[in-house]
């Protein structure tokens, strides 16, 4: 094949384009919103199960101890006296898969909450001394987070422990969402693809239709089918080369904005440059290959003679 | 050259069948008319040839190919080697005369060397030359024939088949075009031309092959036309 071949392909393509400005434009946007919905769906999917990891991974258990103004009927409004306590801690950083279990007094405690929240120390300063609502506890961590739950379930029945609490419950949340994110993402995105392929196949219908008579005496004199095509194809190629180019913008633009906002807010999050280079290639690669195909199934058509 | 043995093409629903067992031999270098009432199956039998249409039944074969039996992707191949010219011309109308002729070409993918020293001596030889840059629609019907022979005639083909080349024209134009494939003919191609230009056939004296209900009603050297229309 002569670059000559392939230079009056491109050149019949654009020609095409600008020729029938509306539907390129409608299938340039087509393009663009099926892969914006895409690459937000798998950016939120991939963030979500990002922070699922990194929740779990900072997981701790925390056993809090009975006091008498607990309400959990375990404690039976009793409060271990010191040495208990100190044996307890010394019971659970004994388990298996603990790394290590250190005691927390309810003290200690109210000085992190206020470290945690200055603007309401004052506040706090009324819950000093014997006022103080919290519980002593044992913040355990734990080897790898595949030890948090059996952890978790041997502490819970000693003795003088009031609760235990650990991050499952949000692991488990968090996962339920990834789940739902990824099943609507796919759903959608099939939509969205079959939507695009139409709207392309359409686009170029159009374009083939308007040069029939050409592509008639083309076959008449021998061109073969991948000659007729080329041009066609390399239209549908740019249209989605365009959209997908469009949507990366919006992407890019967006995921900064977001990032930007989310990392005040001590969200996890993936960062823009570990991301964008994978998305800018199959965000390309699938919007080429949705122009392809989109040419290919309204061209075939038209080549029987 | 040609060959077609026992073809019967019948178009789906069709009550009858547009060729019925026809046996025809056509020899290198020959040039025949293929005549015949309106709906007597020559534009049938024509499209056979350039494989625009297969036979229900038989083989056409072309230079001992069965092209009947031809793959569809080696279709254009066979193509390339004809020369079709039609009673519409089919010529892109906003285009030059040069580029309808170097379409032909073009597209398949003769290099630009080449497409520029065969177009004007193909558009010289039917007498166009001069109008190698008027635009297809700001001719007469008698030059966009001769431009759509001189697009048959840019590859050298060994085979012209003309459907009915003289059916949009008057008297003269048909003349200058008959004489036009006379010309190739003596050049060596073999021309096989289907026509109801009567007195053109009586007056040229060549082969005719007269068509009736799909069959091959007749068969003359130095013919005539002999219908009455």
């Amino acid at each position: 094949m002569s670059i000559r071949a392939w230079v009056n392909a491109l050149r019949d393509a654009i020609r095409s384009i600008t020729h029938s400005t509306l539907m390129s434009v409608a299938s340039t946007a087509s393009v663009a919103v099926s892969l914006l919905v895409l690459a937000v769906m798998l950016l939120l999917a991939l963030n979500l199960e990002y922070m699922a990891a990194s929740v779990e991974s900072q997981v701790e258990v925390r056993a809090y101890i009975c006091a008498p103004y607990a309400d959990e009927p375990v404690c039976k409004k009793q409060e271990p006296t010191a040495e208990q306590k100190q044996v307890l801690v010394n019971q659970i950083a004994a388990l298996p898969g603990v790394a290590k279990a250190t005691y927390v007094s309810k003290e200690q405690a109210l000085n992190e909450l206020k470290k945690l929240y200055p603007e309401d120390s004052a506040i706090m300063e009324g819950y000093e001394g014997a006022e103080n609502p919290l519980f002593d506890s044992v913040l355990i961590q734990v080897k790898d987070a595949t030890q948090i739950k059996p952890v978790a379930e041997a502490v819970q029945p000693m003795k003088g422990i009031r609760k235990v609490n650990w991050g499952q419950d949000w692991v488990d949340k968090l996962t339920t969402v990834t789940h739902a994110v990824r099943l609507t993402g796919i759903g959608l995105v099939l939509l969205l693809v079959v939507a695009t392929v139409l709207t392309i196949s359409n686009t170029i219908r159009l374009a083939v239709f308007a040069r029939r008579r050409e592509i008639a005496i083309m076959k008449l004199v021998g061109a073969t089918d991948w000659y007729i095509r080329r041009p066609f194809m390399l239209e549908g190629i740019i249209l989605g080369l365009v959209g997908s180019g469009v949507a990366l913008g919006g992407v890019a633009f967006g995921y900064a904005k977001v990032e930007a906002y989310v990392r005040t807010a001590v969200f996890p999050i993936i960062p823009a440059q570990e991301l964008m280079p994978g998305l800018t290639v199959s965000l390309l690669l699938l919007g080429t290959a949705l122009g392809a195909i989109g040419s290919i199934v309204s061209v075939r058509k038209f080549l029987k003679v | 050259m040609i060959q077609l043995v026992n073809v019967s093409k019948t178009y789906p629903g069709a009550p009858a069948p547009s060729l019925n067992g026809v046996n025809l031999r056509v020899e290198r270098g020959e040039f025949v008319f293929i005549v015949g009432p309106s709906g007597a199956g020559k534009s049938s039998l024509m499209k056979m040839l350039y494989r625009e249409e297969l036979p229900s039944s038989g083989k056409v074969m072309i230079d001992g190919k069965d092209i009947s039996r031809l793959r569809d992707k080696d279709v254009p191949y066979l193509r390339r080697g004809l020369g079709v010219i039609f009673q519409d011309f089919k010529l892109l109308q906003e285009r030059t005369v040069f580029d309808n002729v170097a379409f032909a070409l073009e597209c398949t993918e003769v290099p630009r060397r080449e497409i520029l020293r065969r177009v004007p001596a193909s558009l010289e030889l039917v007498g166009l030359r001069h109008k190698a840059h008027s635009t297809a629609n700001q001719l007469s019907g008698g030059e966009q024939q001769r431009v759509s022979v001189a697009r048959a005639l840019v590859r050298n083909p060994v085979l012209i088949i003309a459907d009915e080349p003289t059916g949009n024209l008057d008297p003269d134009n048909s003349w200058a075009i008959m004489k036009l494939l006379s010309d190739i003919n003596k050049m060596g191609a073999t021309v096989v031309v289907a026509t109801h230009a009567k007195e053109i056939v009586n007056e040229m004296r060549k082969r005719v092959v007269a068509i009736e209900k799909g069959k091959v009603v007749r068969d003359e050297e130095r013919g005539t036309y002999g219908y009455e229309y």
